[in-house]
């Protein structure tokens, strides 16, 4: 049972920050087309601003590694 | 390195002006810069006359006429034969005669490939009422008609023959056969009493009687036939002529016209200059920006030119005044195609640090970290050298090889160092991990990967206490410096913490910590602390240097597993595959995750923005 718990933990820790990278990144995505249909030269800036939010995922999969290292 | 520019007065007799503006557009080397806000007495800023005015107008004219005509012929090279000067009425009347050479030229074209697209349908349709007409002959007094049907009105049949019948009083025969490509042949036979009836019944209904060209109209089908096939093989030679007269065109035209726009171009542009040149009654001045090491070769190129008469005379660069001067970097060839990692971020103010070769320095190595893998990392360096080679995407595509090139490298020593090759398929080559093994060691490849954060974020704020203090920010640099301070007993605390560090230097450390944050409360004011946090998590950002090396291996573990899971070719096929998609995930994350890192967490710390572009007054190409 306490390896399911932290198999959970693990797992929840990468999903839920996975799903709020994705959520911001298609709000940034979806406003970064728009600027780049009237501005094509905003294309290395909004790739970068595009990469921000991958802090969260990986700060996630960071914790999640701890997780299971950790219990391990 | 930021090229040293100099801030130069050219000043000069004002009947020279013109002369002189010329003179500095063929130099190449001067920008322009406003006028002073406060100048001499007397001087005032150049005065546009009507005539300048109405030649800028006719330039500009010109120069869209001449985009307009270049757009529509095909490239050409070859001599220019000399064209007017693009301002004047006869210039305007020679694009005016080239226009309607082409547009004569283009519109037999157009009628030749209307002709030939016509002639095609027309024979298909004839093809299949051919035979209707030897089945069905026209009978003395009586009018045939060709008509063509879409298929999807077929049902019109029954109701076009329903209304035959009653303006014929019965007296037509109309027959169908389907003609291919949707459509239907229909033969109508009428008494020639009745042909205008049924002419304006077939018009009512929307229905297409079938025109037959001048040529053959006056021949039976099986004629007209024979006659549209000949005139079908004869139009791709038409068609051809006419493309050769439109290439001889341009082959006449498309070098002069060239020659024109940069004409044209040069014109405007040194209209352009003159209004921002200053006058008195007798002299002019013109103020601009150029290389230092252009300033003598111009001052003796002048000299020259003008017998003295102008001079090139350079001034110190007044307080506040590096915002306004044109910024060009310069660096050695092996360090230049880094410059390209600086697109993203606007050009440094001048007299500030140019990062490239930080950049050069880094970026290569973070992406090693993370790729790390000794086979990706020489097929990286494969691609990139084929890429310089074969000179894909030009200049970029040469930079982009470069940098690709060193990113390579550092994958490939990083992958010797944690014994990976496509994965754990290393081992089988004979590698093993010399430092660490990033399957195993995942926590450790934590702590490097913040260390290295730690030190990366350090040197930048070192960058920017030097930069601060140089521009004699102060109180800026000793916040900074309290930052930096404040960070590495921060480091010092948590690994003394987790035991990493002598746990007697937890206490010292926390001291420290207090200290440099009043110290940078003191200096920056509330908003340092503020910056401290975002500090710290500026290191924690540098965790992905651990992530996306783990999600890696992790791939190239379960590629490598393939074949195992599913023996035979899919099992390999799939391994294939799979190594396939780490490659581009593992060329592609690590590239825009290093960028990342340079360009959020380090430029950060010390990057001063809001250089000008250099854009020096100069012949158009």
């Amino acid at each position: 049972m306490e390896r399911v718990l932290v198999a959970a933990a693990a797992a929840l820790a990468i999903g839920i920050s996975a799903l709020a990278t994705a959520w911001v990144q298609s709000r940034i995505g979806a406003a970064g087309s728009g600027a780049l249909a009237e501005k094509p030269e905003l294309r290395g800036a909004i790739i970068v601003m595009l990469a921000i939010p991958e802090t969260l995922v990986i700060l996630g999969f960071v914790v999640a590694v701890l997780i299971l290292v950790g219990k391990a | 390195m930021i090229v040293p520019m100099a801030k130069l007065e050219v000043l000069g007799p004002r009947r020279l002006l013109a002369d002189a503006i010329r003179f500095l557009q063929e130099q190449g080397v001067v920008a322009l810069r406003e006028p002073p806000a406060a100048g001499a007495r007397g001087l005032r800023a150049v005065a546009v006359s009507p005539g300048d005015v109405a030649r800028r107008e006719a330039l500009r004219g010109a120069l869209a006429r001449i985009s307009a005509l270049r757009a529509r012929l095909p490239p050409a090279n070859g001599r220019a034969a000399a064209l007017p000067d693009p301002a004047t009425p006869a210039f305007l009347a020679a694009l005016d005669d080239a226009e309607a050479q082409l547009h004569a030229i283009e519109e037999r074209r157009a009628a030749l490939l209307a002709e030939r697209q016509s002639a095609r349908r027309l024979a298909r349709l004839l093809r299949a009422l051919v035979p209707l007409t030897s089945e069905t002959p026209t009978p003395p007094r009586a009018r045939a008609f060709g008509l063509a049907l879409r298929r999807e009105r077929a049902d019109a049949l029954a109701l076009l023959s329903g209304e035959l019948a009653r303006v014929t009083g019965g007296g037509g025969v109309l027959r169908a056969t389907d003609a291919g490509e949707g459509e239907l042949a229909v033969l109508l036979i009428v008494p020639s009493s009745r042909a205008r009836d049924v002419r304006s019944l077939l018009f009512e209904q929307g229905v297409e009687e079938l025109q037959l060209p001048g040529l053959v109209d006056t021949l039976a089908p099986a004629r007209a036939l024979v006659a549209l096939a000949a005139r079908e093989r004869a139009l791709p030679g038409e068609i051809a002529a006419a493309d050769r007269a439109r290439d001889e065109l341009a082959a006449r035209l498309a070098p002069s016209l060239a020659a024109a726009d940069r004409t044209a171009r040069a014109a405007l542009a040194r209209l352009d200059a003159a209004a921002t040149c200053g006058e008195t009654g007798h002299a002019f001045v013109v103020w601009g920006w150029a290389p230092r090491a252009q300033v003598v070769a111009l001052s003796t190129a002048s000299a020259r030119a003008f017998a003295g008469r102008v001079s090139v005379s350079e001034f110190p660069l007044a307080a506040g005044e590096e915002g306004e001067v044109p910024v060009v970097l310069s660096n050695p060839g092996w360090l230049a195609p880094f410059q390209i990692l600086l697109a993203l971020v606007p050009l440094p103010r001048y007299g500030s640090l140019d990062p490239t070769a930080w950049l050069a320095l880094f970026y290569p190595v973070f992406f090693g970290l993370m790729l790390g893998d000794l086979g990706f990392g020489v097929l990286a360096v494969a691609i990139a050298l084929a890429a310089r080679w074969r000179g894909w995407g030009g200049r970029l595509g040469r930079d982009a090889a470069a940098v690709g090139l060193a990113c390579g490298a550092w994958a490939a020593l990083f992958g010797l160092l944690f014994g990976e090759a496509f994965g754990s398929l290393g081992e089988r080559l004979g590698l093993h991990p010399l430092v660490m093994d990033r399957r195993g060691a995942i926590v450790a490849l934590l702590g490097v990967a913040l260390a290295v954060g730690l030190g990366h974020l350090a040197i930048g704020l070192t960058l920017g206490i030097r930069q601060a203090a140089r521009d004699g920010r102060r109180r800026e640099a000793l916040g900074r410096a309290a930052r930096l301070a404040l960070l590495a007993a921060a480091a010092v605390a948590i690994a003394s913490a987790l035991e990493v560090m002598p746990g007697l230097l937890v206490a010292p450390a926390t001291a420290a910590v207090l200290g440099c944050a009043a110290l940078a409360l003191v200096a920056e004011g509330p908003m340092a602390l503020l910056e401290a946090v975002l500090s710290l998590g500026n290191v924690l950002s540098y965790a992905r240097l651990m992530a996306l090396g783990v999600a890696s291996v992790s791939l190239a573990e379960v590629a490598n597993g393939m074949p195992a899971a599913l023996p035979g070719a899919a099992g390999l096929a799939l391994a294939f595959g799979l190594h396939a998609v780490n490659f581009t995930i593992g060329a592609v994350s690590p590239a825009i995750a290093a960028l990342r890192l340079q360009v959020v967490e380090f430029l950060e710390k010390f990057y001063c923005e809001g250089g000008r572009p250099y854009r020096p007054l100069t012949l158009p190409s």
